[in-house]
């Protein structure tokens, strides 16, 4: 007898979930697979095309050229934001992250139904590794950045460097998060994905990216109920990554140092800090649901 | 000997009319056909003892597939669960994630973490893998152009170099020709010496009895008989 004895799994039915912690460990015992999944869509998206994984850069550069000639220059918007284009950059690099992320996400088990279908892994693996792509993608368009930095001869204070904490820490589990809901909804219903994407195309423009957070805020205090408008748009998480990633990013905020965002009675940072707690609680549950639905849909696929 | 499988009064159903849009789930709450439940499984109940093989016997449609579906956890039961190693191969869809556009080798590393092996653990097995298999010549060439009789025997050859304790197989002499069924056979006996434990899924009662140390019968969803492979043979075979 040379085999030896492993950990044992308890299979009960969905709905009865054997508890996060439990997921959390079957998930961090997967990354192997993880890693694996991560190649298979690297190799697998750029495979035969001439520029491979620089193809993650066209997209952004183009956006960026659109929005710096167009909102900027013709619609004169870079006469009233410095360095407008890596204003821009700076929304575009986290909104990509997470519109990518959950877009992904949002398909990633009805694409590898064949897989769900056929073998047992933690199911978490499949918008987490939806996650990892988007990030990799990401990191790759930094990269814009820095070259962006280097043609305006400045760059942000170091200091407010520190706001990338915040913004990584509502980023990743808004975004897996609503993934993972997403994934499993989008099996039972393949309305799920096309309703994602509009919902996305929406919060871009909820999102201050592509003007400042100032100009939405003049436009709510004109209306009745101001002031609540205003406390509603200042709650979405994606505005804030985008607030915190210009804030430590863009030179013009982040070399004035502090919070330059300080408005109402509290200032920036407490409000980041809350929406991240807000938003690991709302990780957790989206795993419930997640973990609920997941054992049942399969046979949906 | 303690049990590697137990499998604790588990049942399954299934909606007969599941497919459902968004706009019926918003509109069409009390559908008539919605509940409609089909009883796959009902309420069975058995173990495998440490290091021997499991013979599930039954006809089309008595619930075979789906039981072995639960045991590898591709379906959840339910009601009831299901205890197995984590260390479990399924011989169920061979090749299952394989990525066309990628080589043979490059779909052994993935596959194999699929089925939860790190890459440092293929790497020791990864000749024999490709030995295994006989396509040593085509091991760099994308999957999508192999035959589907390669594309078996890879998927084969790497599920069961995972070192397994519990291997699961649903009618294994369907992989490759004469030769290549010998070989998988042979290597099925090797496992069984060597102490792993096999859940064998087949309609073939001679194979439970060459195979087999017991047997379980199931008969539309239900356990009929278990224990003995001769006395769980007589009992297939005594049904209409």
């Amino acid at each position: 007898m040379s085999i030896k004895r492993g950990p044992k799994v308890i299979l009960v039915p969905a709905g009865r979930s054997t508890g996060v912690i439990k997921d959390f460990k079957d998930l961090i015992n997967s990354k192997e697979l993880l890693q694996a999944l991560l190649n298979r869509e690297l190799a697998g998206k750029y495979k035969g095309s001439f520029l491979g994984l620089g193809w993650t850069l066209v997209r952004p550069l183009v956006m960026l050229f659109i929005y710096a000639v167009v909102i900027g220059e013709f619609l004169g918007a870079a006469r009233s934001i410095e360095q407008f284009a890596i204003f821009v950059l700076v929304g575009l690099l986290f909104w990509n992250l997470i519109s990518d992320s959950i877009n992904m996400g949002a398909v990633s088990m009805t694409t590898n139904g064949n897989l769900l279908k056929k073998v047992w892994f933690p199911r978490e693996v499949l918008p987490l590794t939806s996650f990892a792509v988007a990030t990799v993608h990401f990191l790759v368009q930094v990269l814009v950045l820095i070259f962006a930095y280097l043609i305006f001869g400045s760059w942000p204070n170091i200091e407010n460097l520190l706001f990338l904490i915040p913004a990584v820490l509502i980023v990743f589990p808004v975004a897996f998060g609503l993934s993972l809901i997403f994934s499993v909804l989008n099996v039972r219903f393949r309305d799920t994905q096309y309703i994602v994407e509009v919902g996305l195309v929406l919060s871009f423009w909820l999102s201050p990216v592509v003007y400042p957070w100032t100009a939405a805020h003049q436009f709510f205090a004109t209306l009745p109920l101001g002031n609540v408008i205003q406390q509603i748009y200042m709650a979405n998480p994606f505005g804030l990554v985008v607030m915190a990633a210009q804030q430590a990013l863009w030179p013009p905020i982040s070399s004035q140092g502090g919070d330059a965002y300080q408005f109402f009675d509290s200032p920036f940072s407490v409000r980041l800090w809350i929406s991240v707690l807000a938003s690991w609680i709302f990780l957790y549950i989206a795993q419930r649901i997640f973990a609920r639905m997941a054992g049942t849909v399969v046979v949906d696929l | 000997m303690s049990p590697v499988v137990k499998v604790e009064n588990v049942s399954r159903d299934f909606r007969k009319y599941y497919q459902q849009t968004f706009k019926e789930f918003l509109t069409d709450r009390r559908a008539k056909n919605f509940n409609k439940v089909f009883k796959a499984l009902q309420n069975i109940s058995f173990e495998v003892k440490e290091g021997s093989t499991l013979g599930l016997l039954g006809r089309n449609g008595s619930g075979k597939s789906t039981l072995l579906k639960i045991i590898s956890g591709v379906l959840t039961p339910s009601e009831g669960q299901v205890t197995r190693p984590v260390a479990t191969a399924a011989l169920l869809e061979l090749g299952a994630g394989f990525q066309p556009d990628m080589t043979g080798r490059e779909n052994i590393y993935l596959n194999s973490s699929i089925l939860g092996r790190s890459k440092k653990d293929t790497e020791l097995v990864i000749d024999d893998i490709i030995d295994f298999s006989g396509i040593s010549e085509f091991i760099d060439t994308p999957v999508k152009f192999y035959s589907s009789g390669m594309y078996a025997r890879l998927g084969f050859a790497i599920a069961i170099h995972t070192d397994p304790e519990l291997l699961l197989v649903d009618e294994i002499l369907a992989v490759g020709d004469a030769p290549f069924q010998k070989k998988c056979l042979d290597r099925i006996k090797q496992m069984q010496t060597e102490g792993r434990s096999i859940i064998l899924v087949t309609h073939d009662t001679s194979t439970v009895e060459n195979f087999c140390d017991t047997a379980v019968v199931l008969d539309h969803g239900k356990l009929l008989a278990q224990g003995e492979t001769k006395s769980v043979i007589a009992a297939y075979q005594a049904i209409p």
